[in-house]
């Protein structure tokens, strides 16, 4: 041992050290590589590029095909002496929010010391993080067993093709590490809350405003009504929130409006109170008090919260005292935003979320990336899965 | 009383060509097409002519006058030969007869109606004598609130001392003595704008306040005094998970009476917002004053259903919602409206009007012609 690290540790943790230039190759290639979460030929473009770096490490693939959505990929580490078999899985999504030619408009870029581009730290630095840290394992070994990185297509959109990929994952795993960014002043993530994310359609009738005004029936009233209802279900102590997001309906200003809608996002703290809200926000969605108004409701994605369980608790210690080995110190804080993480605490998979390299103001033009935590978070990260050995963490 | 003979074939014959012309608002140079052809007719029945070129992406303006030197206030056709329907809209409503009627796009709003107006107001040009001097005003963009013609509208309105706009009778042969006003509005809504998930408590959302504001605008809705008020359009917020920065919405009202007007659009221009942090600005007003029917206006109505009657026309009057040009000139001069020919379907694939209505809804608009003094 040398400054408290293992041999193998060492020599993990310093070919990492000189690997900051090609992984800032490896990210501006994925960076400039267009990949909005609709745009299923893109991703998978996202998801070659990260392929071609898998094989010339000699990692072995897998391809879980998608019709819609971009495809998910295995990038597989395998451990032939461990007893325990249960991958450690390394999870990141390769979607953005962007739309279709941001990276042309604004492709990959540095300055003072930040990154830019579209998706550049939600996650893409992530992603690149994981491959090295994988790449690393695999060149001096020291993992306690299967290490596999999980690449999803569709995070963005709460993630309606990864996600039973995901959780049948997280019911065989060891344990998750999901690479979403972590926040400034080192910050990564003990909780998170749900989502449920629905659309309410109002169809009402046209008329002229003028000449048949009393044959209408205004869709856009009757939307109007359901709106202060759905915000009284906010509860913020409880940290239940319900947020009408976005609007639109009616043809012309001279036209009772046939036809309104809104799209509504939930957020809660406790998997209890989801039920709850998801009653409450579809009774008012689909109950119309203008005569002659009808509504519908659909749920469109959704996220599971993520709870702080006692085997987190203890794999964010252990990370902890490896950020420390890297340089580094960190805390964890709880945060409203969703992920896919909570889908794997779901099934019980203890999971530390935002463990990917520190950015912020994501989904704007102004995300960024702290280009020299792209280094250290990759130790940080390499260094926990080397020391995730049996009994570190409790019996779930 | 020697009454003109207005052939029925040839007028449908004349109107036929008028409409193949498409001639949609937003067209300019095919509106201007449809400003040639009629031109070209007044300038053959020897109109002194005036062309007021086209702004704004709007075509030219028509006016023909009756070539007596007379400037004493007179009579005041007002018409407007623009249509709502697309270039090509053709294909799928030809003019075809069917029986009775005749459909065609822009046969009822307003090109039978310009064209019956044509069709009386030639005899006086060639020699029949009127006791007021005549002036037909065809404008090019009443279908989109006359904003380029408003002003020569208002004009042309306060030289006459009667105007007959010759937009398309209702129901039953019905002409217009009495149109609502109409005000529009737009309004803006400005929030504060944060993540839903992680920072829901520094949001306010501009989508809640605009519901608020639907709210207190629909309960302006009164069936009593008929003042109408349609929220028409609304949009707000750029995706589901940030608490809306900004909300907007148009808003379509209608108000029987000046009174009203005063007293409603004032507050409509300065709604408040309901919560710190958000702002409301409302932009806009009366479009088209209201069109009310006063004693003068009544008078003119009893004079054209007197004229009716000596043609066999039984001929009632109706108060209408929709707006017209009518709206322009109706508060400073007595106004008839509905002058123009019988049909259905304006606005839609079903246009058309009724064949036997072209002769008497001529020669109605011809005795106004010769007898308003």
């Amino acid at each position: 041992m040398l400054n408290g690290l293992t041999e193998n540790e060492r020599h993990v943790k310093d070919w990492l050290a000189t690997q900051r230039d090609a992984m800032l190759l490896l990210l501006s290639e994925l960076v400039n590589t267009d990949s909005g979460s609709y745009d299923k030929a893109g991703v998978d473009a996202a998801g070659e590029v990260l392929k071609r770096y898998f094989t010339a490490e000699g990692l072995a693939l897998e391809t879980i095909p998608q019709p819609r959505y971009g495809d998910q990929i295995r990038a597989m580490l395998d451990h032939q002496k461990s007893n325990d078999r249960r991958p450690i899985i390394l999870m990141g999504h390769r979607d953005t929010v962007f739309p279709k030619g941001e990276p042309q408009r604004r492709p990959f870029r540095i300055e003072n010391g930040r990154g830019y581009g579209p998706g550049v730290c939600d996650m893409k630095a992530g992603l690149v993080m994981n491959a090295f840290v994988l790449a690393a394992l695999k060149r001096f070994g020291g993992h306690p067993g299967p290490v596999v990185a999980l690449i999803t297509s569709d995070e963005e959109i709460a993630s309606p093709s990864s996600r039973p990929v995901i959780e049948a994952q997280a019911r065989a795993a060891r344990a998750v590490f999901n690479a979403e960014p972590s926040r400034l002043g080192r910050k990564i993530t003990s909780g998170r809350k749900g989502g449920v994310f629905s659309r309410c359609e109002v169809t009402g009738k046209a008329a002229h405003s003028g000449a048949n005004f009393k044959d209408g029936i205004s869709a856009i009233e009757q939307l109007a009504r359901k709106i202060p209802e759905l915000h009284k279900i906010t509860d913020l102590e409880r940290g239940t929130t319900v947020n009408v997001g976005l609007i639109g309906g009616g043809q012309t200003v001279n036209t009772v409006a046939p036809s309104a809608w809104c799209e509504i996002d939930l957020r809660y703290v406790k998997p209890k109170d989801r039920d709850d809200a998801v009653t409450a926000i579809r009774k008012i969605a689909e109950t119309c008090s203008v005569p002659g108004a009808t509504s519908s409701f659909t749920i469109k994605g959704e996220f599971l919260p993520l709870e702080q369980t006692p085997e987190a608790k203890a794999l964010f210690d252990l990370y902890h005292a490896a950020a420390a080995d890297a340089g580094f110190s960190v805390s964890a804080e709880f945060t409203g935003g969703c992920a896919d993480s909570g889908f794997t605490a779901a099934q019980g998979c203890p999971t530390l979320c935002s463990v990917g390299p520190v950015g912020g103001k994501a989904h704007t033009p102004d995300e960024f990336l702290e280009v020299d935590t792209m280094v250290p978070c990759a130790q940080a990260l390499a260094l926990s899965v080397m020391r995730l050995k049996e009994g570190v963490l409790p019996p779930g | 009383m020697s009454l003109p003979s207005f052939d029925t074939k040839t007028m449908l014959d004349g109107l036929r060509r008028w409409v193949e012309i498409e001639s949609p608002t937003d067209v300019p140079e095919a509106v201007n097409r449809m400003m040639d052809a009629v031109e070209a007719a007044y300038r053959e029945a020897g109109a002194r002519l005036e062309r007021v070129p086209g702004r704004d992406g709007r075509g030219d303006h028509l006016i023909a006058r009756s070539s007596s030197g007379n400037a004493e206030p007179g009579i005041l056709v007002l018409s407007h030969l623009d249509t709502v329907h697309p270039i090509g809209f053709i294909e799928r409503l030809p003019f075809r007869i069917e029986g009775d009627i005749a459909f065609g796009p822009g046969i009822c709003d307003m090109k039978g109606g310009v064209y019956i107006a044509y069709e009386a107001f030639r005899r006086f040009l060639a020699g029949q004598k009127s006791p007021l001097p005549i002036t037909h005003l065809i404008v090019s963009d009443e279908e989109t609130g006359s904003t380029t013609s408003r002003e020569l509208i208002e004009r042309e309105g306060k030289r006459a001392k009667y105007v007959l706009v010759t937009e398309a009778c209702r129901d039953g042969g019905r002409v217009v003595t009495a149109r609502k006003g109409v005000g529009q509005f737009e309004m803006h809504i400005r929030g504060v704008a944060s993540h839903s998930g992680s920072r829901p408590q520094d949001g306010r959302s501009a989508v809640r306040e605009l519901a608020h504001q639907i709210l207190e605008l629909e309960s302006m809705n009164d069936t009593k005094t008929g003042v109408s008020v349609t929220v028409g359009v609304v949009r707000g917020g750029t995706r589901p998970n940030v608490v809306p920065e900004e909300a907007y919405a148009e808003i379509d009202m209608r108000l029987p009476t000046l009174a009203l007007a005063e007293e409603l659009i004032p507050k409509v221009l300065s709604a408040k917002s309901h919560r710190d942090g958000v702002r409301v600005s409302v932009a806009g007003g009366l479009n088209r004053p209201p069109y009310e029917k006063t004693p003068t206006i009544a008078a003119l109505f009893a004079h054209a259903q007197k004229l009716a009657a000596e043609i066999g026309i039984d001929l009632h009057d109706v108060s209408t919602g929709g707006g017209s040009d009518g709206n322009f000139t109706a508060p400073f001069v007595p106004t008839l409206d509905g002058l123009g020919v019988e049909g259905q379907g304006a606005h839609t694939d079903q246009e058309r009007i009724l064949i036997s209505s072209l002769a008497p809804r001529a020669t109605l608009l011809f005795r106004l012609m010769e007898t308003l003094r």
